[in-house]
């Protein structure tokens, strides 16, 4: 299944989040097979390795599944209850190890094996490198919106932020990559 | 397309991995998750509260390692394997061994983290890292330990526990070993036997008549120091079966080597209960024979034997029942 929450209808999705709160084991496999790759990819940014990650993935369903009594629908937004589960289970990981602080921060970072074919990418090594200069919020802001996949209100509801403060940040984050890309291209 | 969005593309193509499915083995345990329903909840209360289901989450993810993760320092893997992995276990243990149930012990909030340590019970560690030293006595031991501080393990963790309670049987049952029997014999040294207590009384079930499958088989010679009033004469004793379970008992099926009773019973065959509950002497029978009988953990094996002659009626251990065992 290559589709995401995001690409299902809502009527569908609302459809799978009700079977899922009546304990559907199918309605929760469809959830975590939707929902896993952009969790995957966010954990994957935020953990030392890729185990780690797809454990926090697994944790992350794991309380879902114990909580979903309490997620209220509102027109959506399970996708973002599930990326803040995801990230408490991040911070909580990290605070426990701090081989669990972000990977990508520049010097000594992980080798990232989907990246390997990247790496020889001009482009891609510099937008690497101008993303590591980053504040980690707005590290974050980022991997929300393009590795996760969310929305603004659905990175709004994560982060506790109103949608337009997302916005404005994100703007205000690009143009921080923006000017960090091209001290990095002129660096070279 | 602007500045932004483009930026964002880039973005995103380099900072995405491919697309992934999860692997199946992640898809099953979630199944098992949810197949198993509310009653053994991990995480926080409902929003209408009900007591003792533990911390939010399951526990603080803990820096050392439970089932599965051993030797690693990730912490967030344990929920999982807790609520996952473990659960076949602990249905394992519920359906064959037939204990009562996992939770008749009662919850309390304040048992949530009476032994617990980053998200998994002390006494797991324990039997965990004895699974991984692969030291029989050591597994015996701390298995037993496990069994007496089962009431305290929090809910969230029992499943947990379970699974590593049949670690440790499965290790015990292939590696046989008359220390590690004798560990398992042996009724823990500080249990009191005559203190009263309020502890309510655990109904375990009768013995099974046949192999359990979880059954450490080995033989052994116990000898007690303890001096007693029955014949000082090492018993030849073949553990049959060591049937546990996580509300605080467990019982031992055990043959005396031409032993001939002198009351109705099965002959040579002994199902011994130690409850961990009450600390007390045996104030009743329990069981389809005089033979089987709840004693209290802090008996020694010579002490069963002078309460296997009462029972027999033989007034005088040393002349009655436990003279014939020994």
């Amino acid at each position: 299944m290559g589709s995401t929450p995001a690409e299902v209808s809502t009527a569908e999705l609302q459809d799978l989040v009700d079977r899922a709160r009546r304990r559907d084991p199918d309605a929760w496999e469809t959830l975590y097979r939707l929902s896993y790759a952009g969790l995957l990819a966010y954990a994957r940014r935020r953990l030392w390795g890729l185990t780690e990650a797809d454990d926090a993935v697994s944790e992350t369903f794991t309380r879902a599944c114990y909580r979903i009594a309490d997620f209220e629908w509102k027109g959506g937004g399970f996708n973002a209850w599930l990326f803040g589960i995801l990230r408490n289970v991040i911070l909580e990981a990290q605070r426990t190890d701090r081989r669990g602080s972000l990977v990508d921060g520049g010097a000594g970072q992980v080798e990232d094996d989907c990246l390997d074919g990247l790496l020889h990418d001009e482009e891609a090594l510099a937008v690497r490198a101008a993303f590591a200069t980053l504040t980690p919020d707005d590290q974050e802001l980022l991997e929300l919106r393009v590795v996760g996949g969310l929305c603004a209100e659905e990175v709004g509801l994560v982060v506790g932020k109103r949608a337009g403060a997302v916005r404005m940040a994100q703007s205000r984050a690009l143009a921080r990559l923006r000017s960090a890309l091209e001290t990095v291209s002129a660096d070279d | 397309m602007t500045d932004d969005e483009r930026l964002l593309a880039l973005l995103k193509d380099v900072l995405s991995p491919p697309p992934a499915q999860p692997p199946p083995g992640r898809v099953s345990a979630l199944r098992r998750v949810v197949e198993r329903g509310d009653d053994r909840r991990p995480g926080p209360p409902p929003v209408s509260g009900r007591p003792g289901s533990g911390r939010p989450g399951s526990g603080r993810p803990g820096s050392a390692g439970t089932g599965g993760n051993r030797g690693r320092s990730s912490g967030v893997r344990a929920g999982w394997v807790a609520a996952g992995v473990s659960v076949a276990a602990a249905a394992v243990v519920i359906a064959v061994l037939a204990v009562p149930t996992l939770v008749s012990s009662g919850r309390s909030a304040n048992r949530d983290t009476a032994s617990s340590h980053g998200g998994t019970s002390q006494a797991v560690q324990l039997l965990r890292v004895a699974l991984v030293s692969k030291d029989v006595v050591a597994v015996a031991r701390a298995d037993a330990n496990l069994l007496r501080e089962a009431k305290s393990i929090a809910p969230p963790q029992r499943d947990d526990a379970v699974a590593a309670h049949v670690e440790a049987i499965q290790f015990l049952r292939d590696h046989p070993s008359a220390d590690a029997a004798a560990e398992l014999a042996a009724p823990p040294p500080a249990a009191p036997t005559s203190e009263a207590s309020a502890a309510p009384t655990t109904v375990v079930p009768a013995p099974h008549p046949g192999p359990t499958g979880h059954t450490p088989p080995p033989t052994v010679t116990p000898s007690p120091p303890e001096p007693t009033t029955v014949a000082d004469v090492a018993p030849d004793v073949t553990i049959d079966a060591v049937v546990a379970s996580l509300d605080g008992t467990f019982q031992v099926d055990f043959t005396v080597a031409g032993f001939t009773p002198d009351a109705s019973g099965a002959p040579g065959t002994h199902s011994v209960r130690f409850s961990f509950d009450d600390g007390q002497a045996p104030t009743s029978w329990d069981g389809p024979s005089p033979w089987s009988f709840p004693v209290s953990a802090g008996l020694t094996y010579r002490q069963v034997c002078a309460h296997v002659a009462d029972a027999s009626g033989v007034e005088d251990p040393s002349t009655g029942g436990c003279h014939d065992i020994v």
